[in-house]
């Protein structure tokens, strides 16, 4: 059993006819993903890739038992697909939607946090478990089945640096994009809490944007206080100079020293993390 | 987006948050004449995106229309932020009893709006610290349910507000709320609100960041932009929705994401440092690239002076990699640069896109299939060019 996700997850399709939709649900069925179906309103009836789209998520969820949703519906209608979808019941919700205005997620995020739901992202490129399934736009190439867990705020570094691991042998048993957004769902901790608790995973990469968002000492203290599995960083940023780029600089700083001083190893660049997973 | 004060306080009157009266102007006759207009004594505030307001130097008061004048003219001929003063609120000047501080910010973490009131309005709020609890009241907002009444009034009451103003200042909090949520701000402040001597509340001067990102559903904020200080580069940038940095060196690098953008800096400090080799500009396409942003990515890098070498490294996995070669091929064949670049792509469809590229026999286009290569590479070139 990986974190989140499992090979009996089903799931649905929130924007399956958008313009990147036919290519994607096309690459995880080819991985094994088991997409129950889609939802575009006002296209209900139709059949996408060989699976039925329906009006509305509850419509979706009472034909197909679907448990888990990805949305991929342009930033201006993605806060209202989320609620949508909380609102039906969906337990797990994917958005990989860039640039929802803050205001839409502000509500979002409050109505989502008095029900039970998870959600990852906005601005996620979504959760691979390798050889299982894959929800999201993770080029599935880049990963192998291992138990080196992987949860990170930027995308193109959770790419290069698991296609870095797995070049090197170094297998992994989920990799999970959290966005860079000033508000997302699951953070940094509530990741490491998963990962901390799953079997499949030994040892854990965080990789982190300097960002002012993301509360860096509730990611240490719990590093610290809670976790027996070992965990290594990649901090991009920290050769920035102070003159050129002030605030990226200092917050690239800043987080380096909080993981280094709790233990934390922590590599500069991708290719620098698989010698780090050796030593720890 | 940064608002300009007099934007600003556009916003406040729309909010019913009573402001001076005044007007913006871009001439010294046009000073005279709102003072004229106004009676008594003016305050001319210089209009910057960036600077603090500092008395005596981009704050000035003039008695008289004529010393309006003066003042102005001497402004508009100077600098703020080494930028030129092109536009100057005159305004009434306030008689001054009580000043407040009050905000709104969006608290990222808690992931709500935060309110946060003091009595130590007008000094200069980057030497106060928001989460020192003994200068300010504060009081978070729910999002979905807004502000209440009651919290209004616990501000009011943590402040020890006088009696007299008390309503008055319940209610411009409330707007204050409103105006936050209808213009899709992501923090609004009001520094300082005064009680004037003759009793009322009066907001003085402030600050306003706009979320980027609902600009489509702003129209009004939209056109607030001040687009005129722009280089014809950042212009570009800006419409096709990339991220740009301009510096000196010589490397030109078009990536996907901020991480990346750090990332590729790194590593030409790195590796390029010895030979001082540095970027000259980079430009983030987004964390999910599109063709459009690329080929817009490709334009402004090599549309930049002081490129000598370009560095794209793209790794991306909304869009295929092919479908990215045949954009940056599309854009190369309309440009035709002279300038020698390394291009890696990888992600899904990468062994096609490299194919692509080797395929068009470009003796200026270069090929490298991994991030180190591609950077390596490019120094080496950049090297090469500048001996």
């Amino acid at each position: 059993m990986a974190i989140l996700l499992d090979k009996h997850s089903q799931i649905l399709i929130q924007g399956i006819t958008e313009r990147y939709g036919s290519f994607h649900t096309r690459q995880m069925l080819e991985y094994g993903t088991v997409i129950v179906g889609g939802v575009t309103p006002g296209k209900g009836g139709d059949w996408f890739e060989g699976k039925p789209v329906f009006d509305t998520v509850r419509r979706a969820m009472d034909a197909t038992g679907a448990t888990v949703s990805l949305i991929t519906v342009p930033a201006p209608l993605a806060a209202d697909a989320i609620i949508e979808a909380a609102d039906a019941g969906i337990k797990l919700i994917i958005c990989i939607t860039e640039h929802i205005p803050l205001h839409d997620m502000l509500r979002t995020r409050e109505l989502l946090q008095r029900k039970n739901i998870r959600l990852v992202g906005p601005n996620s490129p979504g959760i691979l478990i390798p050889g299982v399934t894959s929800v999201g736009i993770i080029p599935p190439m880049v990963a192998k089945p291992g138990n080196i867990g992987i949860v990170s705020s930027s995308s193109a570094l959770l790419y290069e640096t698991t296609l870095a691991l797995t070049q090197a042998n170094m297998g992994q048993s989920a990799l999970v994009g959290i966005g860079s957004n000033a508000i997302i769902g699951m953070n940094f901790k509530d990741i490491l809490e998963l990962f901390e608790n799953d079997l499949n995973t030994e040892k854990i990469v965080l990789i982190s944007e300097p960002s002012q968002y993301d509360a860096i000492h509730e990611v240490t203290s719990y590093i610290s206080n809670r976790m027996t599995r070992p965990v290594v960083a990649l901090i991009p940023g920290q050769s920035i100079s102070l003159i050129e780029s002030p605030t990226e600089a200092k917050y690239a700083a800043s987080r380096a020293a909080a993981l280094t001083n709790i233990g934390v190893p922590v590599a500069r660049y991708p290719e620098d993390v698989s010698e780090l997973l050796k030593g720890v | 987006m940064r608002l300009y004060e007099y934007q600003m306080k556009f916003l406040l009157r729309q909010a019913h948050i009573p402001v001076p009266e005044g007007d913006v102007i871009s001439t010294p006759d046009d000073a005279y004449r709102i003072a004229v207009e106004l009676g008594g004594d003016v305050v001319l505030k210089a209009q910057s995106l960036n600077s603090s307001r500092l008395p005596g130097i981009n704050m000035k008061i003039a008695h008289t229309p004529a010393g309006a004048r003066d003042v102005a003219r001497r402004m508009l001929s100077d600098q703020l932020e080494n930028q030129p003063v092109r536009q100057i609120l005159v305004e009434a000047k306030a008689h001054i009893q009580q000043a407040i501080y009050v905000t709104i910010i969006t608290d990222y973490t808690a992931g709500r709006p935060l309110l946060l009131a003091s009595l130590e309005g007008g000094k200069d709020p980057h030497t106060m610290t928001w989460d020192n609890s003994d200068i300010f009241s504060r009081e978070y907002i729910n999002p979905v349910t807004g502000l209440h009444l009651y919290q209004a009034n616990k501000i009011a009451s943590d402040l020890d507000f006088p009696h007299s103003q008390w309503r008055s200042f319940v209610e411009i909090i409330h707007h204050l709320y409103q105006c936050y949520v209808h213009n899709d701000a992501e923090k609004i402040e009001i520094n300082p609100l005064v009680i004037t001597r003759e009793g009322y509340l009066l907001a003085v001067d402030g600050k306003m960041h706009i979320d980027p990102h609902a600009l489509y559903r702003q129209p009004q904020l939209a056109a607030m932009y001040d687009s005129s200080y722009e280089t014809t580069l950042q212009a570009q940038a800006r419409h096709t929705e990339v991220a740009y940095q301009s510096f000196e060196g010589q490397i030109g690098c078009l990536v996907n994401g901020a991480g990346m953008a750090l990332t590729i800096r790194d590593m030409l400090h790195h590796y390029g440092e010895e030979t001082s080799v540095h970027p000259a500009c980079i430009v983030d396409a987004g964390s999910s690239a599109s063709p459009e942003e690329i080929a817009a990515g490709l334009r402004l890098i090599m549309a930049h002076p002081s490129v000598q070498v370009g560095l794209v490294n793209i790794f991306d996995g909304l869009v295929e990699a092919d479908l990215l070669a045949g954009a940056i091929l599309h854009t190369w064949h309309e440009l035709k640069p002279t300038i020698p670049t390394v291009i890696r792509l990888q992600g899904s469809g990468a062994e096609e896109a490299q194919h692509m590229l080797a395929a068009a026999d470009i003796p200026n286009l270069i090929v490298a299939k991994t991030l180190s290569a591609a950077i390596h590479q490019a120094i080496a070139m950049a090297t090469r060019s500048y001996a």
